[in-house]
């Protein structure tokens, strides 16, 4: 054939092969039925005009195209500011996700192994002690000797023994804000690093891999990515993650010229009814984002936007790359996405670095696959990204707790149900 | 006359089209390979050399080959650190362990041959090995013991699968280590060789087996007995037997049991730790070997321990496995023998997670999850600080060759593999 003919070819395919990495908008997916999908719109507004929810966004992305994406309700419910589809939201504990791969970036560095103990890089960490008795009335207790450190995996999993401050399950919670060990949930004036060394000569609340229990692991593992990098973790999720895949609403400390793209937090009073989450409430000021920190949560800190976080989740999905930026390598992005825990430490699901996964058991159960991985945020975020079916959903919205937090499995019942 | 033009046509169309089928079994330099991240791959040398400038590792020599290309190959640091010689990347290293498969596929050929089956008892070769006893209670005090009467004989594949109950001189049990050693049972790098491989094993017989044949995976000197099966079996030495049926066709020609003086000077030192994990060199006569044991000119073949090679002509002895068993034209065996060596043959999980085959470690599904090696992966390694493996999953093969044991700071080899795997595409 002739030269030339090749070349023209090698042009049309090469920008071909680069799209089918980004995020596809204003192309049809042929294998999604749009009627069935727009039934979310009457769900949604649904819950809103029965005032079960003041606003949310949604988005789904098929086979790396856009089929769905739409901002429902308010923003704010006093001034009545609509809930556009790129509103900023604080993402919690999606950040664990992020901070995830941040780990992973630095493993696949050389840089650490994740059977490694951490006390390689905090010394703090050697010789770790759990928890024997705990006394209520004096808050004193005693320990035995750890049978091993704790190690990079242990973090990625949950299964280290660590514990989290104001929303944990143990009595390890008790010593933590004994301690003044932050949650990761807010605004805090301390030194991460002088935090992470006192919580590792804290107790555990079980011998590491021996439970599953979530904790303050992603927050110990934000630290470790600024010793290791020796960059701070906003500069480094910025310049390693950020920038690579265009996410251009994710931040730690969102920028003034961006505060009112944030929806506004909200919770509920004892009739259930939405008041909006008070400064004080919970210990979390709800203005944190445009707070200046320099008091990077690794397990909370992000807020983000829906599409942002699709990009993110996209290029796990497509093996780590995105838009020809090589983030992670595909057999990194199987390892993470693959159970890394014993059978029966998180019920009938798996737990790879950083994500639940669905079992061949639930996925009998709901209409998400096996393999699908997935995590949320304590505000009432979520997100799942299915591999059978190359799809990425999430459901957004800035309110905890929920009393009608069932339209979030009504959305995702919707989305599957649109699936030819 | 149509006719004629074919039988022409024909032999001249293969003739064009072999070279190609003899490229794809052969490992190519020169050539890019598009599911690699070249720029990934480079940063390994910063890792490497991080190692070597922190005192952590003297040198090392690093091979990868990804779909039968030759994809990254380096030296690093020095062979020698006293001289400052620089390690060439077709250094010559003790591969000790790793002559395991070399004897393992040399017992295959045999095979193939059928000279022997997997299941035969190996008295029938050496009927010393005939109504063997398995040791029951040790008495450390004296060095008496008591036995009770294997339940069966020891079979070829009970060798090739570390199964036979043997244990090892040295490094093994500490009961077996006492007994083989009052019995001055040697395990290779030409330590306490006094006579011939085939009498050292008649007196082996004569001693206990640690466990039930079959019942347990003990690493031992199974391969040192599998070697002098070679050599009883097909008449021939086994440096011999290997040159000729292995070596030579695979044009391994670095590859040796007794290094030529002429090569010597491509040998690397060996090195050792201080109790301070101070590298230090390895002084003759420490843990009884002399370092300069391939120089030696030896009639008595460890095919568990003895073999020195380089990086290359390890990675063409694995891509004849990979390929199925043949290279460059070569059928050394055949397809189905290769499959078999890198299956599971045993009935449980030889270290609590992964599978072995004949004389390797496959990675199972359970070892697959929590690391990159998928899974059918087969490997190895070498008491002196070498490692490789072959992922056919992702057509990879992978070696990395030092010569220090112990080394504290081993996680260089975890980490060259976290590298490698981040690079693919």
């Amino acid at each position: 054939m002739k030269l030339h003919n090749a070349v023209l070819i090698l042009l049309f395919t090469v920008p071909f092969l680069a799209n089918t990495q980004t995020i596809q908008t204003n192309t049809k997916n042929n294998a999604v039925n749009y009627e069935r999908l727009a039934k979310i719109d009457g769900l949604v507004n649904d819950y809103i005009s029965r005032n079960w929810l003041t606003g949310a966004v949604s988005i789904v992305i098929k086979d790396n195209q856009v089929v769905q994406y739409k901002g429902y309700g308010y923003a704010d419910a006093a001034t009545k500011k609509p809930m556009r589809s790129d509103a900023i939201f604080r993402i919690m504990s999606q950040t664990k996700a992020i901070t995830s791969v941040g780990i992973m970036i630095l493993y696949e560095q050389g840089k650490l192994l994740l059977d490694e103990p951490v006390s390689d890089f905090i010394p703090e960490f050697k010789n770790p002690v759990v928890l024997d008795k705990f006394n209520d009335a004096d808050t004193t207790y005693t320990t035995v000797a750890a049978k091993r450190e704790i190690t990079f995996r242990d973090l990625l999993t949950h299964t280290s023994g660590l514990d989290y401050t104001d929303i944990g399950s143990s009595k390890v919670q008790a010593i933590y804000t004994k301690n003044n060990i932050p949650s990761g949930l807010g605004y805090f004036d301390a030194s991460l690093l002088e935090s992470m060394k006192s919580l590792g000569k804290l107790p555990l609340s079980f011998q590491p891999g021996e439970k599953w229990q979530y904790g303050l692991n992603s927050d110990l593992l934000g630290c470790l990515i600024e010793v290791i990098s020796g960059m701070d973790l906003e500069t480094f999720f910025t310049k390693n993650i950020f920038e690579p895949l265009g996410m251009k609403d994710t931040y730690f400390n969102v920028p003034a010229s961006k505060a009112d793209r944030l929806a506004t937090v909200y919770t509920e009073d004892d009739q259930n009814k939405i008041i909006k989450w008070s400064h004080e409430f919970r210990h979390i000021d709800p203005d944190y984002p445009t707070m200046k920190k320099h008091y990077f949560s690794g397990g909370a800190g992000l807020s983000s936007t829906a599409f942002d976080y699709a990009v993110f989740m996209q290029m796990l999905l497509n093996g780590g790359i995105y838009n020809g930026h090589q983030i992670l390598g595909k057999r990194t992005v199987e390892m993470m996405t693959s159970n890394q825990i014993d059978a029966g430490l998180f019920g009938d699901d798996f737990f790879g670095l950083g994500f639940g996964i669905t079992s061949e058991k639930t996925a009998a159960k709901g209409p998400r696959n096996a393999g699908s991985f997935a995590w949320g945020g304590y505000y009432g975020t979520t997100y799942w990204a299915d591999p059978k079916a190359h799809m990425v959903c999430l459901f957004m919205t800035q309110q905890s707790p929920n009393s009608h937090g069932d339209v979030e499995s009504k959305f995702e019942s919707v989305v599957y149900y649109s699936l030819k | 006359m149509k006719n004629r033009l074919h039988s022409y046509i024909a032999p001249f169309i293969l003739l064009l089209v072999l070279p190609l089928f003899i490229k794809a079994q052969t490992i190519q330099t020169g050539q890019k390979n598009n599911t690699i991240n070249y720029e990934r791959l480079a940063k390994i040398d910063g890792m490497v050399n991080e190692y070597v400038n922190k005192h952590w590792l003297n040198g090392a020599v690093t091979i990868v080959v990804k779909d039968n290309q030759l994809v990254q190959y380096k030296g690093y640091g020095y062979a020698d650190a006293e001289t400052k010689k620089p390690m060439q990347n077709d250094a010559i290293f003790r591969i000790a362990s790793q002559t395991k498969a070399v004897t393992a596929v040399g017992i295959m050929i045999l095979y193939e041959q059928g000279k022997l089956l997997l299941d035969e008892p190996v008295a029938d070769f050496i009927p010393e090995f005939k109504n063997l006893a398995v040791l029951d209670k040790y008495n450390a005090a004296d060095t008496s013991y008591t036995t009770v009467a294997a339940k069966r004989e020891i079979t070829f594949r009970d060798l090739l699968t570390h199964t036979s109950g043997l244990d090892y001189p040295g490094i093994g049990s500490e009961n077996m280590k006492a007994i083989y050693a009052k019995a001055g049972i040697a395990a290779g790098f030409n330590i306490g060789v006094n006579g011939t491989l085939l009498n050292k094993m008649k007196h082996l017989a004569k001693l206990p087996l640690v466990h039930q044949p079959g019942e347990k995976w003990t690493y031992g000197l199974n391969f040192d007995l599998l070697g002098c099966l070679i050599e009883v079996i097909s008449g021939t030495s086994l440096d011999k037997f290997f040159s000729e049926n292995i070596f030579v066709p695979l044009g391994m020609n670095d590859t040796y049991f007794n290094v030529p003086a002429s090569k010597a000077a491509r040998l690397t030192s060996v090195y050792t730790e201080d109790s301070l994990h101070h590298i230090i060199k390895w002084e003759k006569g420490y843990f009884g070997a002399d370092p300069d044991y391939p120089l030696v000119d030896k009639n008595y073949f460890s095919g568990g321990a003895d073999l020195s090679s380089t990086a290359f002509d390890y990675a063409v002895f694995l891509q004849m496995l990979l390929n199925g068993g043949t290279y460059n034209g070569h059928q050394i065996i055949s397809p189905h023998t290769a499959e078999a060596m890198t299956s599971n043959h045993l009935n449980f999980l030889f270290d609590g997670t992964n599978d072995f085959g004949l004389s390797f470690l496959v990675t199972s599904e359970k070892g697959a999850e929590k690391g990159t090696r998928n899974k059918g992966t087969f490997s190895w390694g070498g008491f002196f600080g070498t490692t490789y493996w072959a992922d056919p999953e992702e057509h990879l093969i992978c070696l990395i060759m030092t010569q220090q044991t112990p080394n504290s700071h081993y996680q260089v080899m975890d980490k060259f593999e976290a590298m490698v795997y981040s690079s693919l595409k």
